[in-house]
């Protein structure tokens, strides 16, 4: 029995317009033939439109945990409003009789079951790839390579205190052959690199010389970041050229700088997932990425078996704004049947296929606050760790037990239980936005002995290792700092 | 690990990626630290190499020098990274908590629609910003900067909302942020920024208001003269006398709220000069204390002698204005001093409505203190209600309005009742006095016309006897009984009968929708059957707009087991009707 409400509905639906306009068309009666199937896997139906001919519309239920919605209107929207229709309707406990599945769409249902089949078995087969296509990329990846090197050198040569607007301009050119060069990370760096001297118009601004200080000191570290992309891509590149059957490197994260997306299947080949695991999300934030011309909805997520802190990301276009599903912050468990972790970093990347929440409970809080860094000087050994590698995420995120949070003079300072301390700040972390100034607004309970949820970050112009709070986790709850 | 060194070679190195690396050949600052770097490699290993790293900055091809370059910060900053400096030393101090709260699980989505109102402009943010208050989404810590950045937003009602209703909340929590932003030389925000500040910390602000005094911009300065008091005498006396105007208000403002002989002296010193109309108004807008009180009595006294003696009709129109504004100036005070004048006043409003002058009259005067009586205490409200047979139309309906705030809802009733059944002269209605004051007492009641806004002012008027009730349906007074107490039965009856019959009219008359605000309003027992009704007959027909808005906002007042109904009917109707009924009921919804 499909076993769904109305909350389940409105989480469903790709915005607020198109569950609005669900819940009208169930007032407005457009809904008929309402069915369920004899065995309560699927709801489907009819829905009148603005043509001659009703809507065939269908939520499938086969696969519990990731349904299937199927329609005949030409929305681009999944689910659409029709289908979010089916569902209100059922959900508000409107009568659907039991009938057979009609043939179109059991034959539709029989085809997807053959091909998730087909999907599995395909995953656990060695993928069929088209050599001269990839060595033709690859080369064409490599060409690049060397653009991207002529252009990161001569940006050097040039003096990063001397862009102009006609530099900035050129890079932005060159940026973009770069995107048909296969090497998006690097178009991307570039764009971040010209940003770092504009407005938020595209222009560039005289900047003061605490600002321009730290321009410096971020556009020397993206031009290092390039250097290490070139010079790492260039060696797993020619690796690949000359052995195209060379696995994919799970050990960094250089096949997704040198802008390769990474397939769930792939994933699971190479065995990045993990089984039944649940996760608790313990931070979110939406911000707008510049320079990807994108808007990034990140999750912040501990995993309740294992402690790690991993992030989920839903990359929104400019350009696909409407046809995407914007995030929201999760207050439940995610119960995830194989979750694939991407490769590389402290807090690498996750996504899953299926998902089936539960409630968040205090058994669930105590599990978080068990799987807390103890140690400060643990947990900074392991940053710095992995702050050394060149393509390694500089803003690394964990989850750290402390003692107390006070103030020394002005700075916000954590302190574990050994007397470790780390002092905090909002300098340098962009992506969320400032969290210290909140904790003097916090209860006091919630800034003696509970867990942090921090973000680290090394400042090279003062050689400092200091920490962003984004979530404080008590007991019972969890106070979010950031959006 | 001899770091300083490594720190001097990533300056080192990041000075010649910012001047250009064509210069980086044979650099002598990066040539400097090579000693030391050789004999640190000697122990470790990492320095040797980037000891070689810097040789081949200095001493490589040039045209190698870029790339030498971003060799040797990789290797330096890798290293770096390894060492970055944690800790804080000195002793850690508490945080003293505010306790807002938590996060309390809102839902970032929800939020950040808030976060785009605050930062953002175009029409409608007020609204949200209101409703985002009355939600308690301003409760999460996550909004607090956005509220303070807000006091800087270009819809001013936008900031003072902030102001007034939003960042109080936080009480003391928002003073560090505030007091960073707070520039003394800045306008706009930064008044609103410093009453804030004094507002909650009226210690603490101290030191900013008088800095503001001594070097603030003119807003800012005038924001300041605001915050001050007693303490702050010499200094307000000070500006009084200044030459901008706003400063000499902002000083009176302040000086009204101080009980000293020396204040009430300067108030009384404006008063007497060009400033009248500034200082009455700053005096109106205080709570006043008898010293005060006993100044503006005096004066009223005095302009009225003067007034009364007058002849000449421009002395006449000076001496009405002066004391027109001075009796204004009493508005809301309870002192017998100003209680006893303004009695005086009215009760020589005959007297004083022959005096007449070129632009203002005693008329206005008479009026001034009417209006006054109304708005004055109960004592006064009181005397103006029981004047009402000897008041004419002009000033009946204030009567109407002073003896529903003050008298017994009974006594009210049997005042004013009878006005509305009164029979006509006979003569035009306009010229009637029986008809005008029959208007005035229906305007008294605020009956002339339906209100669709049940606003704020009616939570704070006592209601009416009943009796008012059987009264309008014997009048066939529709805004009166809307105005009336609901649940009469003869008022029921009357309305379903009203109802009926504008059902079997063809077209519906205009005043329909007003019944069919009564009847939802007063929760007549048949009021979803209205509207149905009313739904089915105008479905689909042309013109039948103009009250379409008004028609489906009152559905919102329906009980709530009229949604199932009004949702069976969605159905039947078509395009723009059904989705305004559909947003109707959604709104009914929320409202339940």
């Amino acid at each position: 029995m499909i076993a769904i409400d109305e909350a389940f509905v409105d989480a469903a639906a790709p915005d607020t317009d198109s569950s609005k306009n669900g819940r009208a068309l169930v007032l407005k009666n457009k809904l008929s033939n309402l069915h369920i199937s004899d065995e309560g896997d699927i709801l489907f139906g009819e829905c009148a439109g603005s043509g001659k001919t009703p809507y065939s519309c269908s939520a499938d239920f086969l696969r519990p945990d990731q349904p299937t919605y199927r329609c005949s209107c030409p929305s681009r929207k999944f689910p659409c409003k029709h289908n979010l229709a089916l569902m209100y309707a059922y959900a508000q406990k409107k009568p659907f009789t039991p009938a057979p599945v009609p043939a179109d769409l059991q034959a539709k249902r029989e085809k997807q079951t053959a091909r998730v089949e087909k999907k599995a078995e395909e995953a656990t087969k060695p993928k069929k790839v088209n050599q001269a296509a990839l060595a033709k990329k690859v080369q064409a990846q490599l060409d690049g390579i060397d653009v991207l090197e002529r252009l990161t050198h001569d940006l050097v040569r040039l003096g990063i205190g001397n862009m102009n607007p006609k530099i900035a301009t050129d890079i932005a050119n060159q940026a973009n052959q770069l995107g048909d060069a296969y090497l998006p990370s690097a178009r991307v760096a570039l764009h971040r690199y010209t940003q770092l001297f504009t407005n938020p118009y595209g222009t560039l601004e005289k900047q003061s010389t605490a600002q321009a200080e730290q321009t410096h000191t971020e556009a020397l570290t993206l031009l290092a970041q390039l250097h290490a992309i070139i010079k790492q891509g260039r060696t797993y590149l020619n690796k690949r050229l000359e052995d195209p059957n060379l696995a994919l490197p799970t050990d960094s994260s250089i096949a997704a700088w040198l802008g390769h997306a990474w397939q769930l299947a792939e994933l699971k080949a190479h065995g990045l997932v993990e089984t039944d695991a649940e996760l608790v999300q313990l931070a979110f934030n939406s911000h707008d990425d510049r320079a990807r011309q994108e808007f990034i909805d990140t999750g912040i997520w501990m995993t309740l078996g294992n402690g790690q802190i991993r992030v989920t990301q839903t990359l929104r276009p400019y350009k696909a704004l409407k046809f995407i599903k914007s995030e929201d912050s999760f207050f439940q468990v995610a119960q995830v049947k194989e979750l694939c972790v991407y490769p590389g970093g402290l807090n690498p990347r996750m996504r899953w296929d299926a998902m089936v929440p539960r409630p968040l409970e205090a058994p669930d809080y105590a599990t978080i606050r068990q799987h807390a860094r103890p140690s400060f000087a643990a947990a900074v050994k392991e940053v710095k760790n992995t702050l050394k590698a060149p393509l390694a995420d500089k803003t690394p995120i964990l989850a750290l037990s402390f003692q107390r949070i006070g103030k020394v003079g002005d700075t916000f300072v954590v302190e574990d239980a050994a007397g470790e301390r780390l002092a905090m700040t909002d300098t340098g972390m962009a992506e969320e936005p400032p969290s210290c100034h909140l904790l003097p607004l916090l209860p006091a309970e919630a800034l003696t002995g509970q867990v942090l949820l921090a973000r680290f970050h090394h400042d090279l112009d003062t050689q400092k290792l200091r920490i962003k709070p984004l979530s404080l986790i008590t007991a019972s709850n969890t106070i979010r700092l950031t959006l | 690990m001899s770091i300083p060194v490594l720190t001097q070679v990533y300056q080192e190195a990041r000075r010649l990626a910012v001047a250009g690396s064509v210069v980086a050949h044979g650099d002598f600052r990066l040539k400097k630290l090579l000693p030391a770097l050789d004999q640190a490699g000697a122990k470790a290993p990492v320095f040797a190499k980037v000891a070689e790293s810097a040789r081949a900055v200095i001493e490589g091809p040039e045209e190698k020098a870029s790339e030498s370059l971003l060799e040797l910060t990789s290797l330096v900053t890798a290293v770096l990274y390894t060492q970055g400096e944690t800790g804080c030393p000195g002793p850690l101090e508490p945080i003293t908590s505010i306790a807002l709260g938590g996060s309390a699980n809102i839902s970032a989505r929800l939020l950040k629609e808030v976060l785009e109102a605050l930062t953002n402009t175009g029409s409608g943010r007020l609204e949200q910003v209101k409703d985002a208050h009355e939600r308690g989404l301003f409760r999460d810590l996550r909004l607090v900067r956005a509220a303070v950045n807000g006091l800087d937003d270009p819809y001013a009602e936008i900031a003072e909302f902030l102001a007034d209703h939003v960042l109080p909340l936080y009480g003391s929590a928002v003073l560090p942020d505030v007091r960073a932003q707070y520039d003394p030389k800045g306008t706009k925000g930064h008044p609103r920024r410093l009453r804030l500040l004094h507002k909650l910390d009226p210690v603490g602000a101290r030191e900013l208001v008088l800095q503001a005094l001594e070097s603030g911009s003119k807003e800012v300065k005038v924001a300041a003269i605001g915050c001050l008091g007693a303490a702050d005498l010499p200094f307000l006396l000070e500006q009084a006398s200044a030459k901008a105007q706003d400063v000499r208000a902002a000083a009176y403002q302040a000086l009204a709220g101080v009980d000293h002989p020396d204040a009430v002296a300067a108030i009384s010193k404006a008063i007497a000069g060009k400033d009248i109309e500034i200082v009455t108004d700053a005096i109106s807008e205080s709570t006043g204390n008898s010293r005060l009180a006993t100044l503006v009595a005096a004066q009223i006294e005095t302009e009225r002698d003067t007034l009364l003696s007058l002849r000449d009709k421009k002395k006449v129109s000076v001496c009405a204005n002066r004391l027109r504004f001075l009796v204004r100036s009493v508005s809301r005070w309870e002192f017998p001093g100003t209680d006893a004048i303004l009695l005086d006043l009215f009760h020589r409003r005959d007297e004083l409505t022959k005096i007449k002058g070129e632009h203002q009259s005693g008329a206005d005067v008479a009026e001034a203190v009417v209006t006054q009586m109304r708005l004055g205490s109960t004592a006064l409200q009181q005397t103006l209600a029981r004047s009402h047979a000897q008041l004419d139309a002009q000033h009946l309906d204030e009567a109407v309005r002073a003896g529903r705030l003050s008298l017994a809802t009974s006594e009210f009733y049997e005042q004013f009742a009878p006005y509305l059944e009164a029979p006509l002269a006979g003569k035009k209605k306009g010229k009637d006095p029986t008809s005008e004051k029959r208007d005035a007492v229906i305007q008294g009641l605020e009956a002339r016309y339906i209100y669709y806004y049940r606003g704020d002012r009616h939570e704070t008027i006592p209601p009416l006897d009943p009796r008012w009730s059987d009264l309008a349906v014997r009048i066939k007074n529709l805004p009166l009984i809307h105005a009336a107490p609901p649940g009469q039965a003869g008022t029921e009856a009357y309305l379903w009968q009203e109802f009926e019959s504008a059902m079997q009219k063809p077209k519906l008359p205009d005043e329909h929708y007003q019944l069919l605000t009564v009847i939802v309003d007063h929760q007549h027992p048949r009021a979803t059957d209205a509207v149905i009704a009313t739904i089915e007959k105008i479905a689909g027909k042309k013109n039948q707009n103009t009250y379409t808005y008004w028609f489906y906002s009152i559905i919102q007042r329906l009980p709530k087991d009229a949604i199932p109904r009004l949702e069976a009917l969605v159905p039947q109707l078509k395009g723009a009707d059904a989705d305004m009924l559909i947003n109707a009921i959604e709104n009914l919804r929320e409202n339940h």
